[in-house]
């Protein structure tokens, strides 16, 4: 019933500050997504079987208004959200349907385009999603009306994780080495917003935001676009891409659990409301449908939308002994081998995993809609071991966890396709080779050339293979001028 | 890889004029739907292992924040939304989980709480989803910037689809008696947001908003929710709800072929750019897969936004021959048996098959994330043969379609269990003894009693089967008023 499933081509943009660019939309940057995915994947839009694409801030059917640029061939199309895990749940919904054999391709799509400043509501007028979050914590810790309601949530889950296990200071040093951490790693990720190195120092020192973190502790808004293709072991195998295909081996979605509302009872917990168990379950679930343990983690891409999160979820996925989080993160384990710090304290075995080489949501950026599946492409260019200097050594598994509050969690795991899938057949490219450059390590645009490549036999929006529609872009931006 | 997959219950609320209840909103609709649906599947929520909940009005994870009234049991969410298609959207999402062995159990909820008037968009400053219909539209016809977008695109559609076929004034006799057809049907619908019969003349005579249309033509905006249950054979035949359960034999999901935009050439037109060959595809498809043609449907829920639509869907669907939409319309063969209009011109055989007993979108009312999962109940009590003076005499097999501008369409063929599987169990009893009313023609509300039935067994948001919690309505409010 259950068929493997392999992503076999990923592309991503540039993750820009909202409004940096005020002359490309989120067609924009999902037509560039979307082409440089279909040309690593070495194939076209008329593959594709099943489509699946998350979003947050744009009208209904906005997906298919970005996929119809590449070709309008009737397949279906879910547009899908969870708030900042909307990426990982387009992933997890193109998978299901690949997996279960409903389609041989499946390509999943994320896009945002966001208003600068702290998440707000599109609908002020009914009930929040996160209302019983917010009361939660309102029952347990100051409110500050000044500060974001989510910055505000992720550092007192953090707080209240040291005093639970008795960390003192170490709590906000371990905060701002997590801070650090994915400054530094940012430097070699060509994609990532922000790409200068920060020290503890410099990490103290910026604008205070809530409690112990400041602005160099907390993820931006971005814009930007990042897309996957999932095929079946059928598909890799008759196409031959099996040296360049990441094999998912597990992933588990989960919500909720009743440890994150307890209005009546002791339970109650900054920690618990903050998602925890929802990651606790989903990566048990994961191990336990793989047979690994989280000592088998090789690299990760970790939801940091707040160091505070990063630090909870350390524990939550395993990674550390339960109440361990603090020591495990001043021991460096999650650095990458060349920037681990060699003067941290070590207080017993800790496992290396290298967490967020892209530099994570903090440095790199969180568009909602695309940041699960540029975790997805992080992962694949690191199994493929194409990401040169930033690169894990013989890294053999992956592991994503992309969590949005409301909630959802998708923890997902990427090995290198088995001997029998990977072998290469005569006549295999590598992509780099075919697209004359490494996408991991240099981040460049798409050519109408390129789009006419992976476009549908049939034509799209944009024009046909033979040629693009030569006015239709200033066609279509009239009628978003007219404001019918 | 493929197994049957089963309606065990459904439910949902009256369609409300948006604000007529000020003190419900979105949490309240889908409580009760929800409630209903467990009621009636004879089951409680920790059955359900997967939920897909569609919806456009509210902020991402609301979905969670409806289904958390019920349990908070850490099973896969989904927030999915396809314009108009939403609902079947949430249907085809859950069914798919089942269909694939990924749950025995799934929930489709979809509701939507709605602003008065004309649809339009949470997001003018980017892409509009339906830039190149509109447009397509503006090369063919005169844009009146004063009347709604969407009544234009299918009053358009149907007087194109007249000129094409000569039907001259007859075309607007046909539209004219296809809303006549829905206010007739609804007053037998306790659900409906309007149920007064309006004669043809009546319709005439109402206000006009475009074209032939007037407003007794379109649907309403509407607050409302609906809730459908999914299982296994395996979990029909466990739980003895053969007599129960209605299977869904077929079900496909299409979006717009390239005959929806041709800015270049002569295949520009009204009828394709509404999405005609959407529907045209899916129907094949779904009478392909299960081996009928359009001829062997006896009840269907058609998606009469606009009176416009249902005209050119009934060729779509192949319920009469193509180009024969005018002549099928007045010849009265989609009426109800019992008000089918003895003087109808005949011009031909034509296919009798009932159309929106419920009253359609038109006068049942049209809340986007809700309609989809409306029309799968209405078809499900149809088929159970609950309908009593609606009722279809000796319905079998009963086609749904709804289909959404940007777009995509669901088509589902829904028939009776087969006899293996229908067959009752000693022990098994009526959902409508079980309940005390018959919920297909009466429509009652849902007491605490009821919830705490459904709930999870470790609770739910709102507390314990033993007990719910007594302050947290107001907390949560609190919330919400303070507007953080």
């Amino acid at each position: 019933m259950a068929r493997k499933t392999f992503v076999i081509g990923v592309g991503m943009t540039h993750f820009d500050k909202p409004g940096r660019r005020n002359d490309i939309d989120y067609t924009d940057y999902s037509l560039e997504a979307m082409t440089k995915a279909l040309l690593d994947a070495n194939t076209t839009y008329d593959a594709v079987e099943f489509a699946c694409v998350g979003y947050i801030g744009a009208d209904s059917t906005a997906g298919q208004r970005a996929l119809y640029q590449l070709g309008m061939t009737q397949i279906p199309v879910l547009n899908v959200n969870n708030n900042c895990a909307t990426g990982s749940t387009a992933l997890y919904a193109a998978r299901n349907a690949v997996q279960a054999g409903q389609a041989e391709v499946a390509l999943a799509l994320g896009f945002e385009k966001m208003k600068p400043g702290s998440l707000g509501s599109n609908f002020p007028d009914r009930t929040p999603p996160l209302d019983w979050a917010i009361s939660q914590m309102m029952e347990l810790r100051e409110y500050d009306v000044a500060a974001p309601m989510t910055a505000q949530i992720f550092a007192n889950a953090a707080v209240e994780y040291g005093e639970t296990n008795k960390n003192g200071s170490a709590t906000e040093e371990a905060m701002h080495l997590i801070a650090s951490k994915s400054h530094t790693h940012s430097t070699l990720n060509p994609y990532a917003q922000f790409n200068q190195p920060a020290s503890v120092e410099q990490v103290k020192k910026a604008r205070k935001v809530f409690g112990p973190m400041t602005l160099l502790h907390c993820s931006p808004t971005s814009d930007g676009a990042a897309c996957a293709i999932i095929a079946s072991e059928e598909y890799v195998l008759k196409h031959n891409l099996g040296p360049q295909a990441i094999e998912i081996t597990a992933q588990v979605m989960a919500t909720d659990s009743t440890l994150a509302f307890d209005p009546t009872g002791a339970k109650k917990s900054c920690v618990e409301l903050a998602g925890a168990d929802m990651t606790r379950f989903a990566a048990k679930k994961v191990y336990a449908q793989s047979g690994i343990t989280a000592k088998d983690i090789d690299v990760c891409e970790l939801h940091d939308c707040f160091s505070g999160n990063e630090l909870i979820t350390y524990d939550a996925l395993g990674f550390c002994e339960p109440g361990q989080a603090v020591p495990y993160t001043l021991s460096g384990a999650t650095f990458h081998p060349k920037f681990r710090p060699k003067n941290q304290q070590q207080t017993g075995s800790f496992h290396n995993v290298t967490v967020n080489t892209s530099g994570g949501l903090i440095s790199k950026g969180h568009p909602l809609g695309a940041t699960g599946i540029a975790q997805c492409a992080e992962l694949v260019w690191q199994l493929r071991g194409w990401c040169d200097a930033r690169q894990v050594p013989s890294a053999k598994r992956a592991l994503q966890h992309n969590v949005g509050l409301g909630g959802a969690v998708v923890v997902t795991l990427y090995e290198r396709a088995p001997e029998s899938v990977k072998k290469a057949e005569k006549g295999w490219v590598d992509p780099r080779a075919r697209m004359g450059y490494n996408p991991a390590v240099a981040c460049r645009g798409v050519s109408d050339a390129d789009v006419k490549k992976v476009m549908a036999g049939k034509g799209s929006l944009l024009g046909l293979r033979s040629g693009l529609y030569p006015d239709v872009k200033e066609k279509l931006d009239a009628i978003l001028s007219a404001k019918l």
